[in-house]
């Protein structure tokens, strides 16, 4: 269990600069998840951890003792990859043994290690099965139980569920956070799946183009989104935001606040409650229902053309394509950026 | 295959299938009646290949390979083949998948480089380059040495061995290398305990290719040996041919002899063969 410090961080190729300013402090035994759109460099940032990529400036800490110069294996981080990463010719036993091989570690306590990792993870049946007999879940738990045996300072998960089916993925997770609470060890996770994000994570990093956007909890990221970007990837579905001059001055007099005429204004669908059109906050067109049993997302596009949902009780619709429905939220919940996308109340 | 049978079926039209049949029929009986020519002949005596060329033996005598064996040195001459052709495949394993591993998993300016400069190498063949072989040869006193024939033979076969190599090792992911390094492993160690194991399909391809290659080999050591006790059997062969010019009996045996060896490679090893061009396939 170990403390992560990442100060000014930046990664470039060549002249192209992908990684830029990165300031992170993860405290001894915490999750947290980087979480962004594709290409955004949440992979990276964790390659960098692990040493598999040099930084180009800035220090990596890991425990107070600055890594930028050790080699991986010597970070004390273990790391779970997307495709697992097993090597298929080895058995599962070979596999979780390989990393006390290569440390020198005496036969017994290897054997002792892979024994009790894989009672842990429920897969010392397996041990003696190569990766390609295993299903994908049982490969997932052979990786997780490879990581565990060098009892790291430091856990890296690189989108470890995204060669799952959704049941398993709901499975593993659990079974991950659980592992969390169990070994108490730092771990990073990396996903573009904000699900994993919101139920997994002690802190959310939110990445875009190489940069950190916001750190804090999930609730924090959902409840007080920093900038316009982070309230649209946090949240499912995403928020909806209103930027027409004409709709902003009747939001601003019926919620009655002060608006500027380049704000945006942010309202998640959760938020958005059927009303009479005539005391709307936004009404729209309706062009489609989508049924969930626990609930509805009804699609519509208001007057000024913007597109956006709200998310209502189940059958509370019955309206026609194109009928005109109104809909209020709660101060509260109305979120404004101001004209750079940043939170402005 | 049965799979791809259906749609194969559906593609193409019942015509086209039925030309494409006859031809891979007439191409293949076309190939093979030629070998089993020599192959039942070689059984024949002498008085009955002279009666008729075509018919098959009346009386199956092993005779022709008795004394061809002897006639020809065979002994000497395999020596020398089984000697040329195993070493060069174990160096050329050795090195192609050495380099296969740089160029696939260690990329940088200068490897992409080298891996052209080997590339190169594919254009270039031995007829082509047999007489600065011999000039250097001689000037370096490795004319008429058995290194004079291991060197070349190691040099021609390596480019296409780096390809195959090259290619397999690319398919193998990059995340197996990368937690071998997170589990504490060198890139000696990674070689040795996963590449080497990992890409024993393109190993057991590379091997049948650069042995067969040094076995069926002819115009370096016809060129660069005048001495007969480093010759291969390729060059016994022809120069049976020389001595026995209308024994076709002997020389018939000669031929089996010469390619039993390659036959009995390629009827063990196909699958690996298979194996190894289906390279890139590989699923971690």
């Amino acid at each position: 269990m170990a403390s992560l410090k990442l100060r000014n961080v930046a990664k470039s190729y060549g002249t192209v600069q992908v990684m830029s300013g990165i300031n992170l402090s993860i405290g001894d035994g915490k999750l947290v998840v980087f979480v962004g759109p594709s290409g955004c460099g949440k992979s990276t940032l964790l390659r960098m951890i692990a040493g598999l990529e040099e930084i180009t400036s800035g220090t990596i800490s890991i425990g107070g003792e600055v890594v930028n110069d050790v080699i991986p294996s010597q970070r004390g981080v273990a790391m779970v990859f997307q495709s697992y990463a097993l090597y298929p010719h080895m058995t599962v036993y070979n596999n979780m043994a390989f990393a006390l091989r290569q440390a020198g570690s005496a036969q017994d306590e290897i054997d002792r290690r892979v024994r009790a990792a894989a009672e842990s993870l429920q897969i010392k049946d397996l041990l003696n099965r190569h990766p390609r007999q295993l299903s994908g879940g049982q490969r997932q738990r052979v990786a997780i139980g490879r990581a565990i045996v060098r009892e790291p300072e430091v856990f890296l998960f690189d989108e470890p569920l995204s060669n799952l089916d959704a049941a398993l993925r709901a499975q593993t997770r659990v079974e991950i956070a659980e592992l969390h609470a169990r070994l108490n060890t730092t771990m990073i996770y990396v996903t573009h799946d904000q699900v994993e994000a919101l139920t997994l994570a002690d802190n959310i990093v939110v990445l875009n183009n190489g940069r950190v956007e916001q750190v804090g909890t999930p609730m924090e990221l959902y409840h007080c989104p920093a900038n316009k970007f982070v309230a649209g990837f946090i949240g499912s579905p995403q928020m909806n935001f209103f930027s027409d001059e004409a709709e902003l001055n009747r939001l601003a007099s019926v919620l009655r606040i002060e608006l500027e005429e380049t704000s945006t204004l942010g309202v998640r669908p959760e938020h958005l409650f059927l009303c009479d059109a005539g005391k709307s906050f936004v009404s729209g067109a309706l062009r489609i229902v989508e049924q969930f049993g626990e609930y509805d997302l009804a699609y519509l596009t208001s007057k000024g053309g913007v597109d956006f949902i709200a998310k209502v009780p189940p059958e509370s619709i019955r309206g026609e394509r194109g009928q005109i429905l109104g809909f209020t939220a709660v101060s509260e919940h109305v979120h404004v950026f101001n004209e750079v996308g940043l939170r402005a109340r | 295959m049965s799979r791809q049978s259906p749609s194969v079926r559906a593609i193409v039209p019942w015509p086209f299938r039925i030309a494409a049949w006859v031809i891979l029929f007439g191409f293949t009986v076309f190939t093979i009646c030629p070998l089993v020519w020599v192959l039942y002949t070689s059984f024949k005596s002498q008085s009955e290949i002279m009666r008729s060329l075509i018919a098959p033996p009346l009386v199956w005598t092993l005779d022709n390979y008795r004394n061809a064996w002897e006639l020809g040195e065979f002994s000497g001459l395999f020596f020398n083949s089984f000697l040329y052709s195993t070493v060069t495949t174990v160096i050329v394993i050795l090195l192609s998948v050495s380099a296969g591993f740089a160029f696939a998993k260690i990329p940088s300016r200068k490897t992409r480089l080298w891996y052209s400069f080997f590339l190169v190498g594919l254009l270039i063949t031995i007829s082509s380059s047999i007489v600065p072989i011999f000039v250097a040869e001689t000037w370096l006193g490795l004319d008429n040495t058995r290194l004079g024939i291991l060197i070349p033979y190691v040099a021609f076969n390596i480019s296409f061995a780096v390809y195959l190599a090259v290619a397999y090792i690319r398919g193998i992911h990059d995340e197996i290398i990368e937690a071998a390094k997170l589990d504490g492993a060198n890139y000696l160690g990674i070689y040795r305990q996963i590449i080497l194991p990992m890409a024993r399909p393109i190993i057991t391809t590379i091997a049948i290719f650069t042995f067969h290659a040094c076995w069926i080999e002819y115009v370096l050591v016809y060129m660069i040996s005048s001495d007969s006790s480093i010759r291969t059997v390729q060059v016994g062969v022809s120069l049976l041919n020389g001595r026995l010019a209308f024994n076709y009996g002997f020389l018939f045996a000669a031929i089996v002899i010469a390619t039993l060896p390659l036959f009995i490679l390629f009827v063990f090893f196909r699958r690996h063969l298979q194996a190894g061009f289906s390279m890139g396939s590989m699923k971690g």
